[in-house]
């Protein structure tokens, strides 16, 4: 992803959730994303489709219609012709994400990722929810995710944040003190 | 290398007494361009302009350009190991190099890590790459002689200890050499050196290290390479990693030190190319903004501390090479209006043999006066002038114009006087020997001798002083000074050498006169 497209998904995400603000739609219009972002994960070529210069717009517009109209509200519809006339169908995973972190900033949650090294059992992860949201004092939405490569303990993150206290965090940076010693003598 | 396990098992209790089980909190952000050693990264909100990054596998940057929706950084080291989409750890730390006496004798990368296949070093010290410069209170006006060891210079451009002194002129001048013969010269003298080369060929510097070593030099000298081949980031970084070790000598060790920037204008391309990289506006030459700042920064921090402050000082030796003797570029005036003084060299003179090839009318000094030795203001005083009354009669005499006895006898010891100051590489000379030297060159003697056997003659004489009486040169370089006595005693060990010589060479013509007769 190219800076620009950074500001470019900014204009997209930011103008889309004032406007479902302004119809009191954010909900649905989130609702919305998650559906075309769902479908985009099923489609892999959709996007590839959509993105094709080979295909014209009156061709990627009517799909779009035909696949989508009954399942999310006119408002996204309309957003997604725009892309479409816009050539910018590329940025829609990254505007869906987007949208998503405004969502959450505007009813006061914080989305936290947290990745452990087995699956959670049962009451851990709202064990876990509520210390966070009380370490953090607002609502949470926990995003868990397991990597068996950290070993054990637990790594947060919450936006640019992240507490590493992982046993392979742990591990590393004792190897890298040891080999700084050892370095040093030879 | 095979760790002694004993010595790791020590380590490891040492640091699980002191374990303690400390949350690790960091601030992360996501590479999302990634090119030519240089990052741009989205996130990392918190982040400081000059606060050092962590990407993946143990690469670092800094943080250069805060923009509003992401951070242009730029990587020091090697830049291929970090991928797109990476994390990248803010670390809330200053950029800095490991400094110490350890590093005397090695050879080191930017960031001060060796690379000539020694031992890798543990310092105990380290200082920030960019610190400020002294203020005024921590200042005093030079007062020591920074010796080169060259007749030309220390006689009319002379250098001060704390001086920036630039060194300019087109390629294949001999610019660098007349820093590696200052260098040679710190001999005995307790002064530091640090040669940093920049955008050189890799080659030219192992040539370089080289010669250091087989002079004995490298025992008071360190040399940062950051060759052509290294990423712009770290060229740009090496000038300042460079002055951070001199400036912990000068700083903490109250040591004098000198500093060679080879060369500036190769530092101001890879800066160029860095700011280009990270979209900054180009302006002149398509320079950065900047670029003034980016020298005067690095050479202001240059300086002959005060008593109370330990005394140290850091003489720099900026070189900018020149395109055609062109000084009126861009790069060459900034650093000719930041620096003390520069020492100008010509492509003619040198093709014409007269190395060092300084342009003694455009070179000046000027601080370095005031720390000039005593013995040298004496007989360099008329020197400088008499050299420009050459130059001026030379240009004159061109024009094939008929001239009066006075002239051609001043055109004549202007001849004998560029002879006398042309000097071999790799042979630095005391201040007592230059000072014999150009005391020699004021007397009528060398009026007899042949233009082309001044030099010779010269050198001749002060081989023939130093055995016979040892202590006039001494006594030069021991006190600083020339007294009307050692004068009138030099000028008579003149007159006997001459005319030992006289009879000798009459006695080896008589001698070596072939004889026809025979076959």
């Amino acid at each position: 992803m190219m800076s620009t497209d950074i500001r470019l998904r900014e204009s997209y995400a930011n103008t889309l959730f004032a406007l479902a603000g302004e119809n009191q739609a954010t909900d649905a219009v989130k609702e919305d994303l998650e559906t075309v972002a769902g479908v985009i994960k099923g489609e892999n070529d959709l996007v590839k489709f959509l993105t094709s210069p080979y295909f014209s717009r009156q061709c990627k517009e009517q799909l779009v219609m035909t696949a989508l109209s009954a399942r999310i509200s006119e408002l996204t519809m309309n957003f997604l012709m725009v892309l479409i006339k816009h050539n910018r169908v590329g940025l829609l995973p990254e505007i869906i994400f987007r949208y998503g972190q405004l969502w959450d900033a505007g009813r006061g949650c914080y989305p936290v990722n947290v990745t452990v090294s087995r699956p959670l059992e049962q009451g851990e992860a709202e064990k876990l929810t509520t210390d966070i949201e009380a370490a953090l004092g607002g609502a949470v939405r926990l995003e868990l995710a397991v990597n068996p490569d950290i070993l054990g303990g637990v790594v947060i993150r919450c936006g640019d944040k992240v507490i590493d206290n992982s046993l392979h965090h742990r591990l590393g940076t004792a190897v890298k003190t040891i080999l700084s010693h050892v370095k040093g003598r030879k | 290398m095979k760790p002694d396990f004993t010595e790791i098992s020590g380590i490891i209790k040492q640091e699980i007494s002191q374990y303690k089980s400390k949350l690790d909190v960091s601030t992360v952000g996501r590479v999302v361009e990634l090119a030519d050693g240089i990052a741009r990264i989205y996130g990392l909100d918190q982040v400081m302009v000059g606060e050092v990054l962590e990407f993946e596998n143990d690469v670092f940057g800094e943080a250069f350009n805060l923009e509003e929706d992401s951070v242009g950084a730029v990587i020091y080291g090697d830049y291929t190991k970090v991928r797109e989409g990476a994390d990248v750890k803010a670390t809330g730390r200053l950029m800095s190099v490991p400094v110490g006496e350890e590093l005397l004798g090695r050879v080191l990368n930017s960031l001060c890590e060796p690379i000539d296949g020694g031992p890798i070093v543990q310092t105990s010290a380290r200082r920030f790459i960019e610190s400020d410069a002294p203020g005024i209170a921590y200042r005093q006006p030079v007062c020591q002689p920074l010796q080169t060891g060259l007749k030309c210079i220390d006689s009319m451009i002379p250098i001060g200890r704390g001086q920036r002194e630039l060194i300019i002129g087109d390629r294949k001048t001999g610019k660098t050499a007349i820093a590696l013969d200052t260098i040679i010269n710190q001999k005995g003298q307790n002064v530091i050196c640090v040669y940093v080369a920049i955008g050189q060929r890799a080659s030219a510097v192992a040539e370089i290290v080289e010669i250091l070593r087989k002079c004995g030099a490298m025992a008071w000298t360190t040399v940062i390479a950051a060759s052509a081949a290294e990423s712009a980031p770290m060229q740009y970084i090496a000038p300042y990693s460079g002055c951070a070790l001199a400036e912990y000598f000068m700083y903490e060790k109250q040591r004098d030190t000198l500093c060679v920037y080879d060369d500036l204008s190769k530092h101001a391309i890879s800066y160029r190319q860095l700011s280009l990289l990270l979209r900054r506006p180009p302006g002149r030459e398509a320079y950065p903004g900047d670029i003034f700042y980016l020298h005067s920064r690095l050479l202001e921090r240059s300086a002959k501390l005060s008593d109370k402050h330990g005394g140290g000082s850091l003489t720099a030796l900026p070189i900018v090479e020149t395109l055609e003797g062109q000084i009126s570029a861009y790069i060459p005036t900034n650093v000719i209006s930041i620096t003390d003084g520069q020492i100008y060299l010509v492509r003619d003179l040198f093709h014409a043999g007269i190395r060092p090839a300084v342009d003694v009318g455009i070179s000046v000094s000027r601080v370095g006066g005031h720390a000039q030795v005593a013995a040298m203001k004496k007989v360099a005083a008329k020197l400088r002038l008499d050299l420009a009354a050459y130059r001026e009669l030379q240009n004159f005499a061109k024009l094939g114009t008929e001239l009066d006895p006075v002239s051609r006898a001043q055109l004549d010891r202007g001849d004998r006087m560029v002879e006398l100051l042309k000097q071999p590489q790799f042979a630095p000379m005391t201040v007592g020997e230059q000072v014999v030297t150009i005391f020699t060159g004021s007397k009528d003697v060398l009026r007899d001798v042949p233009v082309n056997k001044v030099s010779d003659f010269a050198t001749r004489f002060l081989q023939w002083l130093m055995k016979e009486y040892p202590a006039y040169v001494d006594e030069i370089n021991k006190t600083g000074t020339f007294s009307d006595d050692l004068a009138d005693k030099v000028t008579a060990a003149l007159t006997q050498y001459t005319s030992l010589t006289s009879q000798r060479s009459q006695a080896d013509h008589d001698w070596n006169t072939p004889d026809t007769s025979t076959p």
